[in-house]
Formats: C-alpha cells, structure tokens, sequence
C-alpha cells in the first residue's frame, strides 16, 4: 500500500487510527504490528512471512546475546547469525538477479552457455526493514542500546508501517523508550497531520508533476544538451520531493501515535560540498553507514590511504544499497571519489573559496551527473546522457525533444523556489503560523482532488 | 531537529490564544476528509463504469488472474474502489476539465496537440522495437494467408493509418510518431505477399477534410467512405457507379465522437447533469460531414448469426464495428457484407470463433480484416491468436527435415512433462535450414497429448507463435514465424496458469515440412561460380519459370565446397520488371543446408533469374539442388 493512495488515505489511516486511540496502552502496539502487516501484504501477501522471519531472527538474537552476556562471553555469535541471516536473504532477493546476469554477461562473451534462472521478485523495502533489525542486534551487541523487553514490542518497531518501505531508517536505539512507552498528545497529532499534509503535497502536486519530463528525457536517446540538463534537473526535483514527501509523510504518521522518528532530509541541495551533501541526504541511511560500516572499517583511525579505502567501500556499497546494478555502484563509486577529493583538497578544493551561492551551485552541478547514472538503466547509457550535457550530442544544444507543458514548468519553478529559499519541513512545522497553515491545507485539498485525477504513482524509494 | 537526530515537537499546542483551536480544527479537518470519504465511498458507491474496447479487455484479463498471494486481489479491490467512487466522480471531472481547458493539460494517457487536438498517448508512441513488430505481425499474417487460402477463402488486410500519423501536425513539438511505421507494416505485408490496402495513400492525400475527430479516437465517416472505396478495388469487388443500386451522400453535419474524454477523466454518459451539459457545450462546436447510405440496409450492426454469413466478410475493431464502414463495402460491391467487429476486439480470436463454427452454413470467400496500426505498431502479434493455427491446418504437406535431425529432450514415444514453466521439446540444430519464418516452414508434431491441452510455442529465434494442442489431436502442424529468416527452430511446451493436473506429451513423430507440393517441383540449372570485385555469384536458371499458383517457393539444397562463410545473400528477379527485386540475407546457414524462400510476393509472375552471392574468397560450388515448388490445389 503507498500513502499517497485512495485505499490507504480514505479506509486504512481512519481505521487505523480508531483502532489504535481505543486501544489501550497495552494493545497499542499490537494494533501497531497487525495494522503493518495488513500495509505490508497489501503489496503482496507471501513476503510478510519473509519479514516475520527477520523479526524472530533477530529478537531471538537480541536474547542470545543478553543470554551470552549473563555467562560471561560477549554473543559474537548471535550478531554473525543476525547478519548471515538478514545479508542472506537481502543478498538473494535483491543481488541474486543482478549477480546471475552479470556471470550470464561473462559467460556469453566466452560462448559459454547461460545460466538459466527465474527471476526473482524484490520484495519492497526489503533494504529499509533489513538494516533496521540488524541495527537492532548490533546496538544490543555494542551495548548502546538495551535489548527489547518483549516480543510484541520488536515486531511493533519492525513493521512499524509508516517508514517500513521507505524510510527514514529508524534505529532501534532512537526509538527503544518510544516502543514502550510514548505520549499522545493532541500538540503531536496536529503536527503529525501537517507533516503529513506538507509530504503528501510534496509528492502529489510537485514530484508527480514533475516525473514525466525526468522519464521522458531518460528515454530518448536523441536529445540535445538543454534537453538534457532540463531532464536530470528535473529527475533531481522529483527525486527529492518523492523521497523527502515521503518522508515528512512517514514522521508525520508516527507523530500522529506518538513516535518521533529522525530526520531525514535537511536542504539537502543547498549543501557547500558533496560532503555537506551526505550530511543532509538521506540522513539517517548516512548515519548508518557510518556507524555500521565506515567506522567499523577502522573510519579516520588508520592513515589516509585507509580513509581513501573505507570511503570508496562505504560508497560503493551505499549505490548498491539502493539497487541491484552496476548504475548503482558506478553512482557509489562516484561519490566516494568525489568525497576523497574533498577530504585531500580541504580548503583547497576550487569551490572551497568560492562564494556560498557558487559553492552550492558547483555541488548541485556535480550532484546532477551522478544522479544521471543513477536514473540511466546501464552505465553506457549513464555516461552517454553526460556526453549529451557536455554537448557531445548530434542534437544541438537546444534542439527540441522535450514536451514541457505549463504544468511542468509551474511544478519545476516552485519546486525549485522551494528546494533553494523555503524552510526545511522539520523547521517549518512547529512554528507555522496561521497563514501558512492555511496555505497548507489549500495544497492538501489540491492535492488530494489531483490524487482523484491522477493515476497511481509508486514512490521511487519503494524499489530500493 | 534535536541533538538525537529525531523531529522536535513541543509536547503542548504553544503560542497565540487560538493555537489550540487552530489545532483542533485542522486535525479534526483532516479525519473528516479522510475518514468522510471513505465512509462515502462504502456507502453509497457508483455502479460499475460500462467499460469498453481495451478497457474491457484488460479487465477481464485482470480479473482472470487475480490471486490473493501475488497480491493482485489487492490491487482489483484498489482499482474497484477508485471506478467506483462518488468523491472522486464529483471532485474529478471538473478539476480534469479546468485542467485541460486553462493549461491544455491531460492524464499521461492523452496527449493534448495544438487546438486542442487528442491523441492516445499508446497509439502516438511506438516501441522501440516496433519495426521487428510490424515485420512479425506481417509474418503472422502471412502464414494465416496461406491456411486461409488452403480453405478457399481470400484474405485481404485494411491497415488503418495512425491519426497520429495522418495529423502529425497537430503533434506537440517534440512528440516523434514515427510514421514510417505505417509504411513499413504495408512494406512487410507486400514483401511476403499478403493482399492488403494501402489506406496511407489516400488518407494522406485527404488529410485537409478532417478524417479522424478531434476529441475522438476514430475516423469519421469521410475516411469510412474513402477507407471503404480503396478496399473495395483493392479487393477486386468495386462495381461501377451505374451499377449501385445504393446512393451515397452527405445528409449533413452530425457531432464529434468524442470518445478520447473518457481517458482524460471526463464522463459524458449522462446529459442530465449540469456539468455534462457544460462539458458538452464545449465541445459542441465541433461537426463532421454525416454520410449516409440508402437502400441497402446491412452491415451496421454486427451480425453473428451463422446462418448470416455472406460471400464477404469483414472482421474487425471499433473502427467497424457499430460503423458505417462495412455499409460503405456494401455499397461499393453492391452486395452484402457480414461484419464481425468488435470494439478493442482481437481479430485472431474473432476469426477463431467464426471458423470453428461448425454449423456455420458457408464460409466467406472473402474475409476483409480491418487491423488499426496502433495496435500492429505496438502490440504486435499478440493480436492474431495461435488457435486459428490449430484450427487450419494444411490438407496436404511435403516433409523438409526428417525427426533424426531433431535434438530432443526426451526420447520418442517417451512421455514429457509440461509445466506452468516453458519448457524445451526439440530443437533443430542453427543452420539446417534457413526460410523467410513466415509460415512457409512448419513444425509437424505427430503424438498425444494427455491430461488437458497444452501450450506449444514455436520459436525461430526472430519470434514465435504459441497455439494449443488438445488431447484429441494426434498431430499439430504449427508454422514458424519471425520478423527476419531464421536459421533457428526451438520447440516448447507451457501449461495454462490456472491447470493444476499433469499434462503430458508423449511424441510419436517431428519433422520439419512445407504445405507446397513437391511432385510438380520445376528444377534449375545451376551455373559456375563467377567474381564481381569482392563478391562471388553464383547464377540459377530455369527452363519453365512460371509458377501456377501464387503460392511458390524456391527450394535451394546447398552441398557448399571449397571456402564457404555460411552467409549469402539471395537475389531473385523476376521478369515483370514493375515487381522489386527480392533480396533475402541468409545468416550461419550450413554447407549441406537448406534454403526454401517464399515467393509469394511475385503472385506467380515468372522468375528472371536467382542469384546466390557471398563474400570473402570464392567457393568451388555452393547449390547442388534448386527448383521451384508450388502450392496447387491438391484435390485436383
């Protein structure tokens, strides 16, 4: 089920939000992890298993390691267990295709016959819910978080169904006292539905509006240098208010029962630096990585060549994280050598010295053509479409392959104006005045009429 | 945001005195909308929306697979509520209309053209495979021609030009139709012989008296007309005017079909509302010339009774079914027509279910097939169903490739089982023969099929054809089809999704054979191979070169010696110089192979001259056999 559906809008939310406040306390998050599992198997039924098996997984080893701890002995052996298991069944739902036809690829070029193997359904979000129970084993592992009092409680934080599919990546130590005992009050409900209604508005009236100049231009191959750029900025738009809408939509829904989750986007694009810019993208993925993999890696600790490498490593797998394909890994790879350069640079790198505007400018530039690998299906047509922004196309620089309707350009300036002046939604929320909450639910009607037009739009964070 | 990362919200609504009822007036706004609509919705639904053409289709397609497990139910549940819901219904239609009127905007489905014009977003776009597409339903028709003409019954193809194509104009800047596609779908079809008509010709020609409705999907009655002259004497059956006993003339202006609303969300069916009277309003400027005929009172309504079958015939979509084409055939051939059309219909199965209609009291002598190119250009041969392949098999066939060739599976006789998964039967090792995959070459499966029908797919490489094969059918003969010559012959098997029983096949017998008649061969002299610059030639005369039939093909049996790539290219030329040469590229074909080229497209005009030329270094020889064989009527 998306947010941003008639199913879930009109018959999901209001029933579960009957179910949930006459509940009582007790049964909260029951109707919390039943609920999910309804959100979750609406897609597709079977996969909830595959879910509930992370979940006994890893509560099974939260207890192992509190077990191992009494006897003396750290409990290595549960998080090894934890991430065997979880890696496994990320690594063949998500890379199995992916590594079979990359073998497939090498095979036919040596004349060798293929592998023959169905193709393998990607469950959705399978990447989000996986490193949120790990995380959990692990924070129980390292002692920064206590282990889950009881079984009811896990399963609540894993379903939890407003950022299961798509982020924001909640940590089982942010939200630890949060799954055994909140408050509700009418102050975090009120902003719950203006997060909410901002996210819902973000993606229905901009990122959809927006998508079909993004996936236009990424399908044709005659395209001309304008043409080009107008695409990747548009997919650039888009990306942002699909994933930051959903987002806000997610910390919105957990703010209506009494969660607060992390932040997840902060004016990304008007980052200084592509390092500024990872600190404010996809936040809570960012802080995971660094947590779990850069600084288990040995981080800054070992010398600059190792920096150099753990980054590289971090960043490759960051693109993978977010898909099966070597675009992905290329989009990775990108960033961390953009992120090492930075780093050796330091004060020195060209826009280091240069005006905020132009530093934010030359950050988003450089953004722009790693999102153009990203959006492009092979790496050869990812470099290709930068060939078609540097002007290495047969279609001039100007030359006419992109319908841009007024719709398109009204949701690609206000969008923009948004993204570069307006104030992140985390900052806007708890201190809207009435004017601006007002405008709010103008947007929020809008866009519910236009989610009546519109046909049905999945988010793009939904396949990673 | 806080230290922890986490949203920062006061625990307290904070500030100004009415903050808190700010607060509650929005929450409580927000649970009313949602939660009041729903309730709506579930209360007081819509009936179902009458769907049409594709529409229906794809419903029921949809609602024959659905499966709780793979959570298509879900989306069946999601997809009824939306049709049916009151709020949306009333919300909806004049947002789409504001939106379309102030900023010519539309639903991905529509493209909004300059004036105001609509496209269908599916019909504007082809693939970008779409001209092997063409190239294969050609094919497929192809050999639906020949098993056709096997029962007596001549086929003649109407492609419809794309309005996309004929007023490309209209087009925003931009938007590419590729309109040699509607071209290149006539150019397949005369390549491999299939009777057709070109309607590109004419219709670009009368382009400036409006042929396609503004706001409407179909053609308006002027095309219908001109549509319907240009069949007529294309099929042959065009009376002079003296003769008609029917008049044909404009009685007026008659309002736009406007069916292209309804995929931008706006509902015309009920003009008792204000708003449709409004929409209506709008676009009731908009007249086409009515034409009408008079006194032969046929064709317009489908008719499927069996005993209505007529010596013509015309099968077909929406663009006539519940027209006045078919009434304008009439017209023109001065008698009357049976029509079989059915919006968004798929004509294979249409002709499948006329066919195999055993008290049907004749069979039509002529069967006009009206194919839209939207749907040749984008779906291709999924349209022309693999049954009617079951259902005409040839009366008689002359074996190619005997079983020993066949690489199998599982041994003869031996039983196989089929799964929901394809699974591979046989295949004929690349390079035995090489054809032009048009249903010149068949697959003959002789054997028994137990347990409920099976699939069999037939596949050359270049494309493929699935038909069914009952348990009382002990032998199949299924064509081999491609959008190029295929070297290449795979032989699966697929059970229907829904079958849960075993199916098994147990086969007795395969070959590789030809529906042409191999005892009234006419052979050729073959002479030495010659030099032009880079290439060899080597030439083939014939004594007598005159087909009988206008189903002839040329069977060359290679015995290659000395240096020999495997690649050739044949030229075949025949006398009539107003035909075009016929010039077939032959890929990785074997030194003992076989080559059987359809002739077709010459209509038995007599050969000039074959030439087989290649590349690199010169061989000895390359054709040991060559000759010319023909598809006669066997019962003579």
């Amino acid at each position: 089920m998306i947010f941003a559906s008639s199913v879930f809008l009109y018959y999901f939310l209001p029933l579960f939000l009957v179910v949930y406040y006459l509940s009582p306390s007790s049964f909260k998050s029951y109707a919390i992890a039943l609920f999910s599992y309804v959100f979750y198997g609406w897609w597709r039924p079977d996969f909830v298993i595959l879910m509930l098996v992370s979940t006994v997984v890893d509560y099974s080893c939260g207890r192992g390691i509190m077990r191992d701890r009494a006897s003396g002995t750290r409990g290595k052996r549960w998080v090894a267990a934890s991430a065997i298991t979880n890696l496994t069944l990320l690594g063949y739902f998500k890379y199995a295709n992916f590594g079979i036809d990359s073998f497939n690829h090498i095979f036919r070029y040596f004349g060798i016959s293929p592998i023959a193997w169905p193709e393998i359904v990607l469950p959705i979000g399978i990447s989000f819910y996986t490193f949120q129970t790990m995380s959990y084993t692990i924070d129980v592992y390292r002692g920064t978080s206590p282990p889950v009092r009881n079984f009811r409680d896990f399963m609540c934080y894993v379903a939890l169904f407003p950022q299961l599919i798509a982020g924001p990546i909640v940590r089982y130590n942010s939200v630890a006292d949060q799954l055994h005992e909140r408050n509700h009050t009418l102050a975090k409900f009120y902003r719950g539905v203006l997060f909410f209604q901002i996210g819902f508005a973000k993606k229905v009236l901009i990122a959809d509006t927006i998508a079909p100049i993004a996936d236009r231009a990424f399908e044709l191959v005659t395209l001309s240098t304008l043409d080009s750029w107008v695409g990747v900025f548009a997919f650039a738009i888009q990306l942002f208010f699909d994933f930051s809408g959903y987002s806000d939509m997610a910390i919105g829904l957990g703010l209506m029962m009494g969660f607060r989750f992390p932040i997840n986007f902060n004016k990304p694009y008007r980052a200084v630096s592509i390092t500024d810019i990872w600190r404010r993208w996809h936040i809570t993925l960012s802080a995971f990585l660094r947590d779990y993999l850069y600084i288990s890696l040995g981080g800054n600790r070992k010398g600059a060549i190792r920096i150099y490498f753990n980054l590289t490593v971090t960043m490759v797998l960051c693109g993978l994280w977010h898909g099966a394909a070597w675009t992905y890994a290329v989009f990775g790879l990108y960033h961390g050598a953009l992120l090492i350069l930075e780093r050796q640079l330091g004060k020195k790198a060209p826009y280091a010295r240069a005006p905020i505007p132009i530093q934010i400018l030359l950050t988003f530039i450089l953004w722009l053509f790693g999102l153009a690998i990203f959006k492009c299906p092979t790496v050869s047509s990812g470099f290709a479409y930068i060939g078609r922004m540097l002007g290495l196309t047969s279609n001039g620089l100007a030359g006419a392959s992109l319908v841009i309707r007024p719709a398109h350009a009204v949701a690609g300036i206000i969008g923009a104006s948004i993204v570069w002046l307006a104030p992140a939604s985390h900052e806007m929320v708890p201190r809207a005045r009435l004017p601006v909450i007002v405008l709010l639910q103008v947007l929020f009607m809008w866009a519910l009429v236009h989610l009546h037009y519109q046909d049905h739009v999945p988010f793009i964070y939904y396949q990673f | 945001m806080s230290r922890d990362g986490l949203v920062r919200i006061p625990d307290e609504v904070q500030g100004q005195s009415h903050a808190r009822i700010t607060a509650i007036v929005i929450v409580t706004l927000f649970l009313l909308v949602t939660a009041g609509t729903g309730l709506v919705d579930s209360l007081w639904p819509l009936p179902f929306p009458k769907l049409m053409g594709e529409e229906k289709l794809l419903d029921r397609r949809l609602r024959e697979r659905v499966r709780f497990s793979d959570g298509t139910a879900a989306r069946l549940v999601e997809r009824n509520c939306r049709l049916r819901s009151r709020i949306r219904r009333l919300v909806s239609q004049d947002y789409t209309f504001a939106l379309f009127w102030l900023l010519d905007e539309a639903k991905e489905t529509v493209v909004v053209g300059a004036d105001k014009w609509l496209f269908l977003t599916s019909r504007v776009y082809p693939f970008s495979d779409s001209d092997h597409r063409v190239a294969h339903t050609a094919a497929r028709l192809a050999a639906l021609d020949r098993r056709l003409s096997d029962s007596g019954i001549h086929l003649v193809v109407a492609p419809i030009p794309r309005k996309s194509v004929i007023y490309k104009s209209y087009l925003p800047r931009g938007i590419d139709p590729q309109p040699h596609l509607d071209r290149l779908f006539l150019d397949e079809l005369r390549v491999r012989g299939v009777h057709s008509v070109d309607l590109l010709t004419p219709f670009t020609a009368h382009a400036a008296e409006t042929l396609y409705y503004r706001n409407g999907a179909h053609w308006t009655p002027r095309a219908e007309a001109i549509a319907a002259e240009a069949v007529c004497r294309e099929a042959g059956i065009l009376i002079p005017e003296a003769r008609r006993s029917s008049e044909m003339k404009v009685t007026g202006r008659e309002p736009e079909d406007l069916d292209i609303l309804r995929f931008l969300g706006l509902e015309l069916s009920d003009t008792k509302t204000l708003r449709e009277r409004r929409f209506r309003r709008f676009f009731a400027d908009q007249t086409v010339d009515s034409y009408e005929v008079f006194d032969i009172e046929t064709g317009l309504v489908a008719d499927r009774s069996p005993e209505g079958m007529k010596r013509i015939s015309i099968f077909g979509t929406s663009f006539t079914a519940l027209r006045r084409f078919p009434r304008f055939i009439a017209h023109f051939a001065g008698e009357p027509v049976w029509n079989r059309a059915e919006p968004g219909g798929n004509i294979g199965r249409l002709l499948f279910s006329v066919l195999r209609n055993t008290s049907l009291v004749r069979s039509p002598e002529l069967i006009i097939l009206e194919i839209p190119n939207c749907q040749a250009v984008r779906e291709g041969p999924s349209r022309i169903a693999g049954e009617l392949f079951t259902l005409l098999q040839p009366t008689k066939y002359a074996t190619i490739v005997e079983h020993d060739q066949f690489d199998l599976a599982q041994r003869m006789h031996e039983p196989f089982q089929c799964t929901h998964a394809r699974r591979r039967v046989a295949a004929l090792p690349p390079g035995v023969v090489a054809h032009s995959a048009d249903g010149i070459v068949s697959v003959r499966l002789a054997g028994r099929v137990s347990g409920g029908t099976i699939g069999i797919e037939v596949n050359s490489n270049y494309g493929d054809v699935t038909v069914p094969w009952s348990p009382d059918q002990s032998e199949l003969i299924v064509p081999v089809l491609g959008y190029a010559p295929s070297t290449q012959t795979r032989i699966y098997t697929k059970a229907s999704e829904s079958r849960k029983a075993s199916l098994t096949l147990q086969l007795h017998d395969i070959q590789l054979v030809t529906d042409l008649n191999y005892t009234t061969a006419e052979a050729g002299i073959i002479g030495s191979i010659t030099r032009d610059g880079t290439r060899w030639i080597e030439e083939i005369g014939f004594e007598r070169a005159v087909p009988e039939s206008s189903f002839a093909a040329l069977e060359l049996r290679l015995e290659a010696r000395g240096p020999f790539s495997g690649s050739v290219e044949i030229t075949v030329t025949s006398s009539d110089r107003t035909r075009e040469e016929l010039i077939v590229p032959v890929k990785k074909i074997r030194r003992r192979g076989i080559i059987v080229l359809n002739l077709r497209a010459l209509e038995g005009a007599p050969l000039a001259s074959v030439r087989v030329v290649g590349g690199g270094r010169s061989p000895n020889s390359v054709v040991k056999h060559a000759r010319i064989v023909e598809k006669l009527d066997y019962s003579t």
